[in-house]
């Protein structure tokens, strides 16, 4: 069992490098970047224009940039020796063995060409509203989808499974975004039931995430939890629609499945009472290939709401791709890209592990 | 009829249909499929005969008979009624964008299945070492979120000069061929270790042909049921980055930019502009899921025997 | 059922105490999407404690359905069940499954074909053992576990403890099959129904299971319905044979007279084919034509498209089951010609057909 996690964690740790790699070759191709800056203004020299390359060490060839941008090479030497902190260890390791500070490796995002902040505290500052909002979604819509999938699939054929399965089916099929717009065009429009956007009310309190805003929460603790629950309820709800469809018949085929496998045949053979049949043998197998699922929703809490906060104007990662996206904002979408590849690699490996603890025949 | 002689035509009668004809007398046989394909058959027929039909082509801005701000709304001379500002005929532009939304879609979806295809069966065929690499490459792909990667992506190329259509469809292919690729390796690694592959090895048949006339028939299962969700996982991305603004641009209209345009003047009370193409969106949606759905069903039937 | 069977059944019963299961006129039909299919016709067998009766056949005969039904493991929607099954002088047919739950398992067990897809793949062998102790016996958890140790051991398991904590995968086949038959024993019952027990196991390791299960069951008294297609098999284990043809019982007796010398022609044929290493180099004897599925069963004698006895009689009318000197029943009116040798063959010995493609390209 430690050895299968520790091969899927070298796995995870060698996609990583891969997704690495594959990310800084689409920001290298990508037009714009600090020489550009320069390149049509005739006031600066050629001389200038290379020393300045130089100083952000942009001569040095690709695959060396890359080592560097990483974090594996260290700046201020050549060749092998680059490859060796001042501590005498490999500078790939963290930064209290190596000595090492720059470098994604070590912590070091950058810093936006569009404001120049950093953009390890951008993201830092984006995640929070993303991960309420993916959060709560992704409680309910997963506690929901068991619910339903278990319920309909014990009872398929039946006049409510079937009532269940063509509404789940016609939304299962829904485009996110355009069932985001009907909802704010019939709650919040029509109705006027909900805000419209956004995260907060600006009209009452501060934008979120900044020190006004804590400041205000602290002091009213309830008028900010309502409004924010308010702003919240139509994007959840867009969220949680259309996850739970999905998933809902996903546990559903896998109940249908369950209860038609031979084992169960054997479990009622033998006599055993109707809950140990359905809860033991028929749900615990049923709902081993769900574990995927749990660990699929993990990345999501990172990147996995950006239609939903784009329509909703929701501060949160999603927004933030767009707007670097927008700006060409290297730095930030670097970032962006690396984390959300570490949290998919992270959630595939938490998959992989539920599956293996589950199910005994993946323990190799 | 004597005994003997029913008991013969009964015999007869049990002799096998092909594999795809009984997938496809079972596929026309249930709901799912044949009204799908109706309704996708419908908004084809529109988006080819529409433009015809519509009052004016693409690029034309008529002079409205009366000018109203946010448009008017469904008429009997404007069946989907005017978009705001410019007044410009939804039917018109509904149509027209639907070609380049379904254009779209057929071309992401066949560039990306194919490509899948061809990695799935090489590395399932030749397996070993070129298998583990290649099912790397689909890892580091997968590794990467995707709706993330398309934005930067279909921003970098039309920052590199590409058209709207090409870049959509180009991002949709480079970053769609990873799933079929791993279920095309799946079944031809099943596939492989089938008897009936051992005995036409066995047999002397040459490789090509076993590939060609063995194998690929039966992988290519999954390969169709795949195709009718890649056209409308296709469709709806390019309806959103078309909306995001990173997609096509107005001037060639499609259902998503379309969205992205219409949006400010919703909260105003047109919603025509935005509800025609967003339902030709949804219907478009619906139809190609029940297609898939139904050609899952058909080509591996889950009937369970009593 | 005719008066001649009736006296038959009543001089056995009347030889020792009632029988154990009581099988009678039992009819199973099937409701499919081609209408209501009947699958098992008139049925009718007995079975007393501490003896082994085999049902054999081949695949379609409805011989596993039969079984199935005993204790009702079919398909509540799909399946329509007439007749009568008598266990311990109980009628089974129409109980609700909270009636049935305390017979299955506890009064009757059941050994499947396929252990692998049998057992649940997530539990321990220990646990489903001790979970039918639990069920029926009302022990404890703890002690149900200790038991079902001692379960592993009667059925010659090495290493029984170690064995217990383990999954099904974990075990070779022929391990696994023994588990299945200390379940099927742990629930203490009086009868067991072993459906196709060897079919899936090597040939060596299917005489050491026969054997182990003849010897189990006898040690308790308890009573083995043996299903399968194996003559072999059934030469072994079995003191009664019941052959069943097209969802017909067409024969029934002990089983050293009905192997010696079969009194129906269809139990001839069988016998005959099972190839023998005495005529080695010759031809292999095959019967012709095919089972007839449900929806085409013949006028008259089901197997008389394939008989070579056959004759116009045979088709006119569905021949009943009739006692011969021995105490068998036989359902053939030519019977008495066939034992004599006297009977006119319509067609030609198999063992002289010709084995070259016909133009319609089908080799038999």
């Amino acid at each position: 069992m430690i050895k299968y996690a520790l091969r899927r964690i070298a796995l995870g740790i060698g996609i990583m490098l891969g997704s690495s790699v594959l990310i800084y070759a689409l920001i290298l191709a990508a037009p714009g970047g600090p020489e550009q800056k320069f390149a049509e203004n005739p006031k600066y020299t050629q001389a200038q224009k290379e020393g300045y390359l130089q100083s952000l060490g942009l001569d040095k060839p690709v695959p060396v940039q890359y080592c560097r941008w990483l974090g594996a090479c260290r700046r201020d030497k050549d060749g092998l020796d680059a490859l060796v902190g001042p501590t005498g260890l490999p500078t790939f390791l963290p930064s209290g063995l190596s000595g090492i500070y720059t470098g994604i490796l070590h912590g070091e995002l950058g810093y936006s060409y569009a404001n120049g902040e950093n953009v390890g505290d951008l993201i830092a500052a984006a995640a929070l509203p993303t991960l309420i909002l993916a959060g709560l979604s992704i409680v309910i819509w997963l506690s929901l989808a068991v619910l339903l999938g278990v319920w309909t699939g014990l009872r398929a054929g039946t006049r409510f499974d079937n009532a269940v399965t063509t509404v789940t089916y016609v939304s299962s099929t829904f485009p996110t975004f355009i069932l985001g717009f009907m909802m704010i065009w019939i709650f919040a429009v029509t109705l006027g039931l909900t805000p419209v956007s956004g995260m907060t009310d600006g009209r009452l309190s501060p934008a979120f995430g900044s020190d006004a805003y804590w400041q205000y929460l602290a002091a009213a603790p309830l008028t900010a939890i309502v409004d924010l629950a308010r702003h919240l309820i139509l994007p959840v709800s867009t969220l949680v629609i259309i996850s739970v469809a999905g998933d809902s018949r996903y546990v559903r085929a896998s109940v249908i499945d369950s209860l038609s496998a031979e084992h169960v045949r054997t479990a009622r053979a033998k006599g055993l009472s109707s809950r140990r049949v359905i809860f033991r043998h028929t749900l615990r197998t049923a709902l081993v290939p769900f574990a995927t699922n749990l660990g699929l929703a993990f990345p999501f809490l990172f990147g996995g709401a950006l239609i939903t906060e784009t329509i909703f104007s929701w501060p949160g990662v999603g927004r933030l791709t767009l707007l670097a996206t927008n700006q060409l904002d290297y730095p930030v979408l670097m970032a962006i890209l690396l984390i959300g590849s570490l949290m998919v690699v992270i959630g595939n490996l938490i998959s992989d592990l539920l599956y293996a603890v589950l199910d005994p025949r993946v323990r190799l | 009829m004597t005994a003997a002689a029913r008991a013969t035509k009964a015999t007869k009668a049990q002799k096998a249909e092909s594999p795809w004809t009984q997938a496809r007398r079972r596929f026309f046989a249930g709901r799912q499929g044949p009204w799908g394909l109706a309704i996708l058959g419908f908004i084809f027929f529109l988006v080819v005969v529409g433009p015809f039909f519509a009052p004016y082509h693409v690029g034309e801005i008529p002079k409205p008979s009366e000018f109203v701000f946010l448009g008017r709304g469904p008429s009997a001379e404007h069946i989907f009624g005017e978009t705001a500002q410019l007044q410009l005929d939804v039917f018109m532009l509904v149509v027209n964008g639907g070609r380049a939304s379904l254009f779209i879609g057929f071309a992401a979806a066949v560039g990306s299945i194919t490509i899948g295809t061809l990695v799935g069966i090489i590395a399932g065929y030749f397996g070993g070492r070129l298998d583990s690499f290649l099912m790397r490459v689909v890892d580091v792909f997968l590794a990467i979120p995707s709706l993330f990667v398309i934005i930067v992506g279909a921003k970098i190329l039309s920052a590199l000069g590409g058209t709207g259509l090409q870049t959509v469809i180009i991002v949709f292919i480079v970053f769609g061929w990873m799933g079929i690729a791993r279920l095309v390796r799946g079944q031809v690694l099943a596939l492989r270790e089938m008897e009936f592959i051992e005995a036409a090895r066995a047999l002397g048949v040459r490789p090509i042909r076993i590939a060609v006339r063995h194998v690929l028939p039966n992988a290519i299962g999954p390969v169709v049921v795949s195709f009718p969700f890649a056209v409308g996982g296709a469709i709806i991305g390019e309806a959103f980055i078309s909306y995001l603004g990173f997609g096509v641009s107005a001037l060639t209209p499609t259902w998503g930019n379309m969205l992205s345009n219409a949006e400010d003047f919703l909260l105003q009370g047109n919603w025509w502009w935005l509800g025609f193409p967003g339902l030709f969106i949804i219907m478009t949606s619906l139809s190609v899921n029940m297609i898939g759905d139904a050609l899952r069903e058909s080509l591996e039937p889950e009937g369970r025997r009593s | 059922m005719s008066a001649v069977k009736k006296s038959a059944v009543k001089k056995r019963a009347s030889a020792s105490t009632a029988p154990l299961l009581t099988v009678e006129d039992l009819a199973i039909s099937f409701r499919t999407s081609r209408g209501i299919l009947k699958v098992v016709d008139g049925v009718s067998f007995d079975l007393d404690a501490g003896e082994c009766l085999a049902i054999v056949g081949e695949s379609g005969s409805g011989k596993t359905v039969s079984a199935m039904a005993i204790i009702s493991l079919l398909s509540r929607k799909q399946a329509i069940i007439e007749g009568s099954i008598k266990f311990k002088g109980r009628e089974l047919v129409g109980l609700s499954e909270d009636e049935l739950r305390p017979i299955r398992g506890g009064g009757i067990g059941v050994i499947f074909q396929e252990p692998l897809s049998a057992l649940n793949p997530v539990i321990t062998i220990g646990e489903q053992i001790a979970e039918v102790i639990v069920a029926h016996r009302k022990l404890a958890w703890k002690e149900a576990h200790k038991l079902a140790i001692g379960y592993l051991e009667q059925v010659e398991i090495s290493q029984p403890d170690q064995r217990a904590k383990q999954y099904p995968h974990q075990l070779s086949g022929g391990m696994r099959q023994r588990a299945m038959i200390a379940m099927a024993l742990s629930g203490e019952p009086s009868m067991i129904i072993a459906d196709e027990p060897t079919t899936a196991l090597d040939v060596t390791i299917q005489a050491q299971v026969l054997d182990l299960l003849r010897r189990t069951t006898t040690e308790r008294g308890a009573a083995l319905l043996l299903i399968t297609h194996d003559l072999g098999v059934v030469a072994e284990t079995a003191d009664r044979i019941a052959v069943m043809y097209a969802g017909q019982i067409v024969e029934t007796g002990k089983a050293a007279n009905v192997l010696r010398e079969p009194a129906s022609p269809y139990t001839r044929d069988l016998v005959t084919s099972i190839p023998s290493f005495a005529a080695r180099g010759k031809k292999l004897n095959t019967i012709t034509g095919m089972v007839p599925s449900p929806d085409a069963f013949p006028n008259g004698c089901r197997f008389a498209p394939r008989c070579r006895y056959a004759i116009t009689a045979c088709t006119t009318a569905v021949p009943p089951l009739e006692p011969l000197n021995d105490g068998r029943l036989v359902r053939c009116i030519r019977t008495k010609q066939v034992l004599d040798g006297t009977a006119t063959e319509k067609r030609k010995a198999p063992v002289a057909k010709k084995s070259r493609p016909t133009k319609k390209g089908v080799t038999r």
